[in-house]
């Protein structure tokens, strides 16, 4: 179900920033996985076709987001369909910290933050102390901050 | 024996499976295939947890899709059994018991989506990865157990066709 989740939020994300930005925009897609875009199994392999054809298109002309680990969080591919011209990004779950926007965006957009919501830089990726595989389990800091974020500091 | 782990039964899950199997009875119409369905794609405890239950069972050869198979091939890797990899290359994780993985490269579907999208068409069109296509690849590392059979054979420490 997470995998069809994945793909249909793909798609619809790719449709609707045609639709709205037509063929001058750049293509914009956004990428929501239940593990990680380095978990060497099905979303690491999205991931990498994504930054393929990044390369091939170029920055200009195709951008990505992606979020982690969104199993435990269902309402987060609404926020993304909701949010389909511009995204501001920050995450410490991996002590790095990153911004990034979309290039365009429509001057009656309004600023969202999206928790978990990542643009994808690939000096981050190759930096992250959380590259390995044993490190691509969710730690305790993990589940802590999925829970705050929750507001279920109760049964954390 | 050879064990299957896998997550939901449906899509490239269920076809990499019915294609093992098939493939294994191709070869040895004697040996088992035990499938085994978690109801999951990210559970990497109940992976590791399904190729643990396996191993016990008797199983020797293990294999299994989606991103929860990080979990079993650490289990694979501790007890010895081999593991035929999904997705990605999966050698790097445990390359003394990896034989091989199916590589999937995605942009073979993403490129025509994209044309298809960009020129105005939605929807409607199935885009199928096949080796024939490179939408999927057998990945085989030097380092790893079909490489050094390979290395084997041509430099004579294993003998076939005599």
């Amino acid at each position: 179900m997470n995998k069809v989740l994945a793909g249909f939020v793909l798609v619809a994300l790719i449709v609707s920033s045609v639709a709205i930005l037509g063929m001058a925009a750049p293509f914009k897609v956004a990428f929501v996985t239940p593990s990680t875009v380095n978990d060497s199994a099905w979303s690491q392999s999205m991931y990498d076709a994504l930054v393929a054809i990044q390369n091939e298109m170029g920055e200009d002309n195709f951008q990505f987001v992606y979020s982690e680990n969104s199993s435990l969080s269902p309402m987060r591919p609404r926020r993304y369909a909701t949010t389909p011209a511009r995204a501001t990004t920050s995450s410490s779950r991996t002590g790095h910290s990153t911004v990034g926007r979309w290039s365009t965006s429509p001057p009656t957009f309004r600023t969202r933050r999206l928790p978990g919501v990542r643009r994808r830089t690939r000096s981050r990726i190759r930096e992250s102390p959380t590259s390995s595989p044993i490190s691509r389990f969710p730690s305790r800091a993990d589940t802590l901050m999925e829970c705050w974020r929750r507001s279920c500091r109760k049964a954390a | 024996m050879m064990g299957v782990i896998g997550p939901i039964e449906t899509g490239d899950a269920k076809r990499y499976t019915e294609g093992f199997e098939a493939g294994v009875m191709a070869t040895n119409p004697n040996a088992k295939v035990s499938v085994t369905w978690t109801g999951s794609y990210s559970d990497v405890s109940l992976a590791a947890e399904t190729a643990r239950t396996m191993i016990k069972a008797g199983a020797d050869v293990l294999t299994g899709t989606s991103q929860m198979v990080i979990g079993a091939i650490g289990v694979a890797k501790k007890e010895g059994a081999i593991w035929f990899g999904y997705d990605v290359d999966q050698a790097p994780l445990a390359p003394q018991i990896v034989v091989s993985s199916v590589v999937v490269d995605w942009t073979v579907a993403l490129r025509p989506m994209i044309a298809l999208i960009q020129d105005g068409t939605m929807g409607e069109t199935v885009f199928d990865l096949t080796l024939e296509n490179g939408g999927l690849k057998i990945a085989v590392i030097a380092e790893g157990l079909v490489g050094k059979t390979i290395d084997g054979i041509i430099n004579g420490d294993i003998k076939v066709g005599e």
